[in-house]
C-alpha cells in the first residue's frame, strides 16, 4: 500500500539519494507544509515510509547525534523505528531535528545509481525518467538479497 | 455610414500612394540608380522641430510624459523624451506625423520606442499610438555602429497603442483606465507586429518608391488581428537623412503604414482602438548618437580621454544612459547644474579605464571610486562603499593580484551603479555585494575570502528585508544538486568559508549560536527562519548551511553543500 503511494505519487525525492538526512527531510519530502510534531497522522506516515525504506535496504541510520550510546546497539527495523518515535518529542520543532537521527543511503543504492550515471549534480527526477524508469523495479533488481 | 466613407478615402489615398509610388519606381529604375535621388520628388517633406514649434501638439503632450511602466512596476522607470528633435513629416494633402524619440531607460540597447501624433490638412489631431523597433541581436551593434541607420536594421516595428506606454489621461479628458494587456514576459501586447529588414537581406515589402529601403512590409507576427502594411520611402527633399542602403548616406526612411484590426484586444469604450487612421508617412525618429554626442561634449564641455570615452561605439548604451539622464534633468534645453555635475562625474568613473599597477595604485583606483559612489549614490551604494573600504586594510596581507581582483569586481559594480543610478534604479546593498560574495567563496584564495566575507556589515544582514535578500541571493551559489533546494558550491577551504559565511549572514541572529547536535550550529534569525552550519554530514560534504527560511524558500530548507 505504502509503496503504490510512494511510487507513484509524485513522491520520488524520498528515494534521492545524499539529500535526505534528517527527519524534516522525510517530512518535507511527504509534502507536509510544517512540522507538527503533536500531530499524530504525519508522525504516521513518516515512520511507515521509514520502515518501508528500511526494509527496502536503501536507508541506514547514519548516527543518533544526540544520542551516541544507540550506536553501539544493534537494532531490529522494528526498534529502530520505535526508537525514532521516542526520541522524537511532541513539542520538537525544526533545529531539533538536528539532534534526533541521521540517516544515510546504503552503499549498494547509491553505487547502483551511480553506475546509471548519477552524478552530485544529476537532475533526479529527470534521471528517474530518462536512465531508471520503474524506480521500483530497478531497486527490486539491484538491492542485496538476504 | 461615415466609418465606410472614410475607409474608402483612405484606400484612394493609399492608392495615389501607390500609383505615384510606382510611377517613382519606374523612374528610378529608369536611372538605373544613379545617384539622383534627391531630384525623385517625393511626396513627403520632413524636418525636426522641437515642441515649441508645434504648440497645438505641446497643448495635448504634458512637459513629461509619464508612463504607465511606472504604475506596473516600480522596478522600470518614465520614458524619456527628447523635445528638441521631433520629426515632423508632412505630405503633399498637408497631413503631419510628428515622432517622438522616447527612451525606456530598462529597454535593451536595440530597442526604440516612437509615440507618433498626427495632424490631419484642417488641423485635427489624430490618437496617438507608439511605435516599437527592436533590432534583431545580430545586428544590434552594426546598427548603433552606423548611427542607428535603418538601413542596418533588422527585427521588427510593433504597433501600440499609447496607452500601454502612458496614462491615458495624457491624451483624454475622459477617466483614466487600464487598456494594456502583458505578455508573459511583462511586455505589453502590441496591436500588430511586423518583420522588418533594412539590411537589404530579404523580405518583400512594398516600397513606397523607387528610393525606399530593401525591405518594406510583411505579415504581421502572430495573430494579433490585425493586418499590415509598411512601406517606405526616402526622405528625398527633407533634411532628414536617408537609407545607406538605397537612399543614400544617412538614417532611415519614411514609413506609410496601413493597418486594420478585426477587434479591440480590451474595453472598447474607454481605450483606445486598435484600429488607428494613420494619414501620410511616418518619419523614423532615433536619438542620433551623433546629436547625443554632441549635446554630451558640449554640455559636459568634455575633451581628451573623456570625449573619446562617449565618442567610441562600444560606449553607445552608457553614452545614451547619461544622455537620457540630462534629458530628464532641463528645462527649455537648460540643465540642472547638479545634473551636469553628475552626469561629469559619471562620464570621469565610466571613462576611467582599467589599469594594470601595484597595491597602491589599485587602492587610489578603489578609493576613487567609493568617493565617487558616496558622493552621488544613494544610501545603498554609500553601505556599499564603505564595505569595500573596509576591505582595504587587509590588502597587505593579499598578492597584487588578489587586491586586483577586488579592484575588478569595484570597478564592475561601480560602473553598474553609476549607469543604474543614472536611470534612477536603485540596487540593493545585497545585489552589488553579491559578486563580491561569489568571488569569495568560489574563487578566492582564504586570505582573501575571509575579510570579503567576514567585512559584510551587520547593517546590510538586519533581519527583515535586507537579511531576505542577502539570503535569496546566498541560495544562488554554486550549482544545483540533484533536487532544487539543494546547491553545491565546490570550492578551497571549504570548511572555514562555510563558516565564515554562516558567522556574516548571523551577525544580528536573536541570542546566542546553539550547538543543537554535535557539530550543528543553529542561529535563530527570528520569524521562524533558521540559519544552520554543520560540519556533519552522511554524504560526505565537510561543511553544509540550511537557509530555513519558510516566507522565502516555502517549507523546504536550502541546503548549501560545500566540497573541494
Amino acid at each position: 500500500m505504502i509503496s503504490k503511494n510512494i511510487f507513484k505519487n509524485g513522491y520520488i525525492n524520498l528515494f534521492c539519494p545524499n539529500s535526505n538526512e534528517y527527519l524534516f527531510d522525510y517530512i518535507y519530502a511527504l509534502g507536509f507544509k510544517d512540522i507538527d510534531s503533536k500531530n499524530w497522522k504525519p508522525r504516521l506516515v513518516i515512520l511507515s515510509v521509514l520502515e518501508y525504506l528500511f526494509r527496502l535496504k536503501i536507508i541506514n541510520v547514519y548516527s543518533w547525534p544526540n544520542h551516541p550510546e544507540l550506536e553501539k546497539k544493534g537494532m531490529t527495523i522494528k526498534e529502530t523505528i520505535e526508537t525514532i518515535d521516542k526520541l522524537w518529542s511532541n513539542n520538537a520543532t525544526f533545529p531539533d531535528f538536528y539532534g534526533i537521527v541521521m540517516f544515510e543511503n546504503q552503499k549498494w543504492y547509491t553505487e547502483a545509481l551511480e553506475k546509471k550515471g548519477l552524478t552530485q549534480t544529476t537532475n533526479w527526477e529527470k534521471f528517474i525518467e530518462n536512465e531508471i524508469g520503474d524506480l521500483e523495479k530497478f531497486i527490486e533488481d539491484n538491492r542485496p538479497i538476504d | 455610414m461615415k466609418t465606410n466613407t472614410k475607409k474608402l478615402v483612405d484606400y484612394l489615398k493609399f492608392g495615389l500612394l501607390l500609383f505615384g509610388a510606382s510611377i517613382l519606381l519606374w523612374n528610378c529604375e529608369k536611372q538605373n540608380f544613379e545617384p539622383e535621388i534627391e531630384t525623385t520628388k517625393s511626396p513627403f517633406a520632413q524636418k525636426f522641430v522641437s515642441l515649441s514649434e508645434i504648440p497645438k501638439v505641446k497643448q495635448l503632450l504634458p512637459k513629461k510624459l509619464k508612463s504607465i511602466y511606472q504604475r506596473k512596476t516600480a522596478e522600470l522607470n518614465d520614458a524619456i523624451f527628447d523635445e528638441g528633435t521631433i520629426l515632423e513629416v508632412i505630405d503633399t494633402l498637408n497631413n503631419a506625423n510628428y515622432s517622438f524619440s522616447f527612451l525606456l531607460p530598462t529597454a535593451p540597447k536595440g530597442q526604440l520606442f516612437n509615440l507618433i501624433i498626427g495632424k490631419n490638412a484642417y488641423g485635427e489631431l489624430n490618437t496617438p499610438f507608439v511605435l516599437k523597433y527592436t533590432c534583431e541581436e545580430a545586428y544590434v551593434d552594426d546598427f548603433i555602429a552606423n548611427n542607428y541607420d535603418f538601413g542596418h536594421f533588422k527585427g521588427t516595428i510593433s504597433l501600440h497603442k499609447y496607452t500601454d506606454y502612458f496614462e491615458k489621461d495624457y491624451f483624454s479628458k475622459t477617466t483614466n483606465h487600464d487598456c494594456t494587456e502583458f505578455d508573459q514576459f511583462g511586455d505589453p501586447i502590441p496591436c500588430d507586429i511586423s518583420p522588418i529588414d533594412g539590411t537589404g537581406g530579404g523580405g518583400s515589402g512594398t516600397n513606397g518608391g523607387g528610393s525606399g529601403i530593401g525591405t518594406g512590409s510583411g505579415s504581421p507576427i502572430g495573430d494579433s488581428g490585425c493586418t499590415s502594411t509598411y512601406s517606405w520611402w526616402c526622405a528625398a527633399g527633407g533634411t532628414g537623412p536617408h537609407s545607406v542602403e538605397s537612399c543614400g548616406a544617412g538614417t532611415g526612411g519614411i514609413l506609410i503604414i496601413d493597418i486594420s484590426c478585426a477587434f479591440q484586444n480590451k474595453n472598447t469604450t474607454d481605450c483606445p482602438p486598435c484600429t488607428t487612421s494613420i494619414d501620410g508617412g511616418i518619419g523614423i525618429n532615433t536619438i542620433s548618437i551623433l546629436t547625443m554626442r554632441a549635446t554630451l561634449k558640449k554640455v559636459l564641455n568634455l575633451r581628451g580621454a573623456e570625449l573619446g570615452w562617449v565618442a567610441h561605439d562600444n560606449n553607445v548604451t552608457e553614452a545614451r544612459s547619461i544622455y537620457a539622464f540630462l534629458q530628464r534633468n532641463e528645462i527649455d534645453g537648460v540643465y540642472f547644474s547638479e545634473a551636469v555635475r553628475f552626469a561629469k562625474a559619471a562620464v570621469d568613473i565610466l571613462s576611467d579605464p582599467i589599469i594594470t599597477s601595484n597595491i597602491s595604485g589599485y587602492t587610489t583606483k578603489i578609493l576613487k571610486m567609493t568617493t565617487h559612489l558616496k558622493q552621488w549614490g544613494n544610501p545603498e551604494d554609500e553601505f556599499f562603499a564603505d564595505y569595500i573600504e573596509s576591505i582595504i586594510p587587509d590588502f597587505n596581507g593579499m598578492t597584487v593580484g588578489d587586491v586586483y581582483d577586488i579592484y575588478h569586481l569595484t570597478r564592475t559594480q561601480v560602473h553598474n551603479l553609476t549607469i543604474k543610478y543614472l536611470e534612477a534604479v536603485v540596487i540593493p546593498f545585497a545585489e552589488a555585494a553579491y559578486p563580491f560574495i561569489v568571488y569569495a567563496i568560489t574563487d578566492a584564495t582564504l586570505g582573501v575570502a575571509l575579510p570579503l566575507l567576514s567585512r559584510i556589515p551587520l547593517s546590510m544582514v538586519l533581519r527583515g528585508a535586507r537579511l531576505n535578500k542577502m539570503v535569496r541571493n546566498v541560495a544562488k551559489l554554486g550549482v544545483q544538486g540533484n533536487q532544487a533546494h539543494v546547491r553545491i558550491i565546490t570550492t578551497t577551504n571549504p570548511v572555514q568559508k562555510a563558516e565564515t559565511l554562516f558567522a556574516t549572514l548571523t551577525k544580528n541572529k536573536i541570542g546566542n549560536v546553539i550547538e543543537v547536535a554535535p557539530n550543528v550550529f543553529q542561529a535563530n534569525m527570528g520569524n521562524g527562519n533558521y540559519i544552520i552550519y554543520r560540519t556533519v554530514s552522511s554524504s560526505g560534504f565537510p561543511s553544509t548551511i540550511n537557509l530555513n527560511f519558510p516566507s522565502i524558500f516555502g517549507t523546504t530548507p536550502k541546503s548549501i553543500k560545500f566540497i573541494q
